[in-house]
């Protein structure tokens, strides 16, 4: 039980960072792309402003040396960390670019490519990102607005109007790392549904097998199963008139139900182990992949006629336009359900319900005053529903 | 405040509309704020002139429906009169100064749509006050000009409208990038779903046989059930200030709901509203349909379940991403298909779960859209080639 959980836990969190590293590579892609324009552009301001061209140049070499490396993670697909990492790098890089512009070249209007340097970081849909981007756009902002206030093109700036816009960029800087946090935080949450979703199916098929084997005179009949395979490649090959190149990986397959990694080394010595493993995926043994995706391959047709969106996807005891009395019935309902037993499962105590009812975050999906009334009250519940069960007359 | 902090800490469980109400009502406290500093501070400086009376009477009434709607749970129409507001009060403070601050407001009323996390609306507005910035800029060379130090009027001008419009495409980017993302989140996430459902029905379905061949009674038909949920949902809703009468007519009518044919109750013209939105709010927890409560239900079994071997360590469904050699994936290829032929996995004209697919259902299955997540193009085109020895499998 510990195991399974463990490599639940592993295939989920693969299953998030997965989500995450898809998220973070399209936002990679674009804020790489901004980046080469903006280096465009400012390129061409060089030009027209007479800078040096030696100047010019190590700062084409340095722009191109970033975005190489940009395009090298992107499409090499280096790992989530490291483009979490690169990503970080390239915030820092833009600000320090135009924090340098500001201060040592008289470039007319570069403050305001403060906003831009913001845009690239707003790109990336990662909250540490997000969270370095509004922290130096702060710094920056602010160091510009009172170190080099010419730059505002106020003639005699007073301090008191340093200061509404120093405060009026903190202000709303604040702002948009709260919706950025928002938004971050909504789409994680997302990440972390969609795994436990794609967990969930495979454990409700175990249900399904367990009540389908249950019901149906007992599993695949694997003898028969492999013995019609074989009989197939002897049909395959000889058709292709080819040796018959499949029998030995059959007959790896079916040992791998019998014997253990080790005794499966032993005997197969010319087949690496990573191919073993592979081919663990087609063991009939109701825990492997191939019966789980056959299955899935099945309903397609049915899947396809479903019709399901988003507004009516998430399921809930607490539906906004649902009355606070059916929320509390339905509730009851459930938990009622649970202390009875039902064809494919055993009956739980309070205890058993209240944990699974954690472990699988449902609990979040109940009206906090509901369950804290059934928590605060869990014994007398306890007692009544046992009474009511058994048929005494509960008295209220 | 407590309940808004809490609120906020667990954001993630908030629907885009409650998310969408704290933002408005963040942004209102802070107008409140600026705006109770700045209109006392700027009559007094320059008197009660026709402007400073418009302003603060234009503010105040935007604010107020702003408000009102936030309180008449309209966030989305409130949001639209807090950008009004936020603009009316902001603008006040630059209509004398200089140009530049004309430029910066447009950013600030960007970043507040910005704020919003609002897609169209930033298209809409964004487009809009980008337009008009550079268009205001372009006619107003002049007194740009007079307030800078730069040598090049026209170049300053350009590099801020430059600056300003690659503002708006990023962002624009940005919204583009969020949804997409979302977008293909919640195609995976549907398409999960909809494969549970699909197993769901198959268990709903077989359960019912298993009731009537063993004669058994299903859960909400027993009656130690109903007691049991009588007495439950009383004692709950005391607790919660629901009078017993109250909830013990509403287990009542959940239970006799079980007997009743759901599409036709709704479809009688003579129900009351109240019952039809009764019957609307239960239908989806009924016990004897595969619906909500059979999915919550069973998201809290599949939790005691063991589920995939303690090996596996990924979601991966493509025959592709299991199997690097293509003799290991024809194999599984004929694997999949003796079990499609041989396995009940489909419901007969009963809806009882007791039928295999059969070859042509198969074959339609190989050539659909959807066994692209699965096989590729030389695994479908292996089955297509010998079909008449799969056949035969």
């Amino acid at each position: 039980m510990v195991n399974m959980e463990i490599s639940a836990k592993t295939r989920m969190q693969k299953e998030i960072e997965k989500q995450q590293y898809r998220a973070l590579r399209s936002s990679s892609i674009i804020a790489t792309t901004m980046l080469g324009l903006y280096g465009v552009f400012i390129l061409v301001l060089l030009i027209i402003e007479r800078i040096p061209p030696t100047e010019i140049g190590i700062y084409v070499v340095i722009f191109i040396g970033v975005l190489a490396s940009n395009a090298l993670a992107i499409f090499n697909r280096w790992s989530l960390k490291t483009l979490i990492l690169l990503s970080a790098l390239n915030v820092g890089f833009i600000y320090t670019f135009i924090t340098y512009l500001i201060f040592n070249q008289s470039l007319p209007g570069i403050l305001a490519n403060l906003f831009v340097a913001f845009t690239i970081g707003f790109i990336y849909l990662d909250t540490r990102i997000v969270s370095i981007n509004h922290f130096l756009m702060t710094l920056t902002s602010s160091l510009v607005i009172w170190i080099f206030p010419e730059t505002l093109a106020l003639v005699d700036p007073m301090n008191s109007q340093l200061l509404v816009i120093n405060l009026s960029i903190v202000l709303i800087m604040g702002f948009l790392f709260v919706s950025a946090v928002f938004n971050n935080r909504a789409k994680n949450f997302n990440y972390i549904k969609l795994a436990k979703s794609k967990e969930n199916e495979y454990r409700i098929m175990d249900s399904l097998f367990e009540l389908q084997n249950e019901m149906m005179n007992g599993p695949i009949d694997r003898d028969v199963f492999y013995h019609d395979i074989e009989l197939f490649f002897e049909s395959f090959t000889s058709k292709l008139e080819m040796e018959n190149i499949f029998a030995k990986r059959l007959e790896l397959i079916k040992d791998i139900e019998r014997l253990t990694d080790k005794q499966l080394v032993k005997k197969y010595k010319d087949i690496p182990f990573e191919i073993i493993s592979e081919l663990k995926n087609l063991s009939l043994n109701s825990k492997q992949k191939i019966r789980y995706l056959a299955y899935r391959i099945s309903q397609i047709s049915d899947h396809n006629n479903r019709s399901l969106n988003s507004q009516n996807a998430f399921n809930s005891f607490r539906h906004y336009d649902d009355s606070d009395t059916v929320k509390i019935m339905i509730f009851s309902a459930f938990y009622i359900y649970f202390r009875h037993q039902d064809v494919d499962r055993e009956k739980m105590d309070t205890e058993a319900f209240i944990t699974w009812l954690k472990k699988s975050g449902l609990d979040d999906l109940v009206e906090p005053k509901i369950l804290s009334s059934f928590y605060a009250y869990k014994d007398v519940i306890q007692t009544i529903v046992d009474e009511a069960m058994s048929g005494v007359e509960v008295a209220l | 405040m407590r309940d808004l902090i809490l609120k906020i800490r667990n954001s993630e469980y908030l629907s885009i509309s409650e998310i969408l109400s704290i933002k408005v009502g963040a942004l209102l406290i802070a107008l409140f704020l600026v705006s109770a500093v700045t209109i006392p501070f700027s009559i007094l400086i320059s008197g009660a002139s026709g402007i400073q009376i418009v302003v603060p009477a234009a503010f105040t009434l935007t604010y107020i429906v702003a408000l009102g709607l936030l309180f008449t749970n309209n966030p989305r129409g409130s949001m639209h009169f807090s950008i009004l507001s936020f603009f009316v009060l902001v603008g006040s403070f630059i209509s004398f100064s200089s140009p530049l601050y004309i430029y910066l407001f447009l950013f600030a009323i960007l970043s507040v749509i910005i704020y919003y996390q609002q897609g169209f609306p930033f298209f809409v507005y964004g487009t809009l006050l980008t337009l008009f910035g550079i268009a205001y800029m372009l006619f107003n060379v002049d007194i740009f000009a007079a307030t800078t130090f730069q040598s090049n009027e026209t170049l300053q001008i350009v590099i801020y409208q430059t600056t300003l419009a690659l503002f708006y495409i990023f962002f624009l980017l940005y919204f583009i990038n969020s949804e997409v993302a979302n977008d293909r989140y919640y195609q995976e996430f549907l398409s999960s779903k909809k494969y549970t459902q699909s197993y769901l029905d198959k268990i709903v379905r077989l359960k019912e046989t298993k009731f009537e061949s063993e004669r058994l009674d299903p859960i909400y038909q027993r009656p130690s059930f109903q007691q049991a949920i009588t007495e439950m949902s009383t004692f709950l809703g005391e607790m919660n200030g629901h009078r017993a009468k109250e909830m013990q007519e509403l287990v009542e009518f959940y239970i006799y709901l079980h007997d009743v044919d759901i599409e036709e109750a709704l479809a009688n013209k003579n129900l009351k509203y109240k019952t039809r939105d009764t019957i609307r709010q239960l239908q989806k927890y009924l016990l004897n349909t595969n619906n909500e409560f059979t999915e919550l239900a069973y998201e809290l079994i599949a939790e005691t379940k063991e589920g995939l071997d303690d090996s596996i360590t990924d979601y991966a469904t493509s025959l592709d991403q299991l199997l690097r050699f293509e003799t290991d994936r024809i194999i599984a290829n004929a694997m999949i298909y003796r079990y499609l032929k041989q396995e009940v996995t489909q419901c007969d004209k009963w809806g009882r779960v007791a039928q295999s697919l059969e070859h042509s259902e198969i074959r339609e299955l190989y050539e659909s859209k959807a066994i692209k997540e699965y096989l590729n193009d030389r695994d479908i085109g292996v089955f297509m080639d010998n079909e008449e020895l799969y056949k035969k499998l």
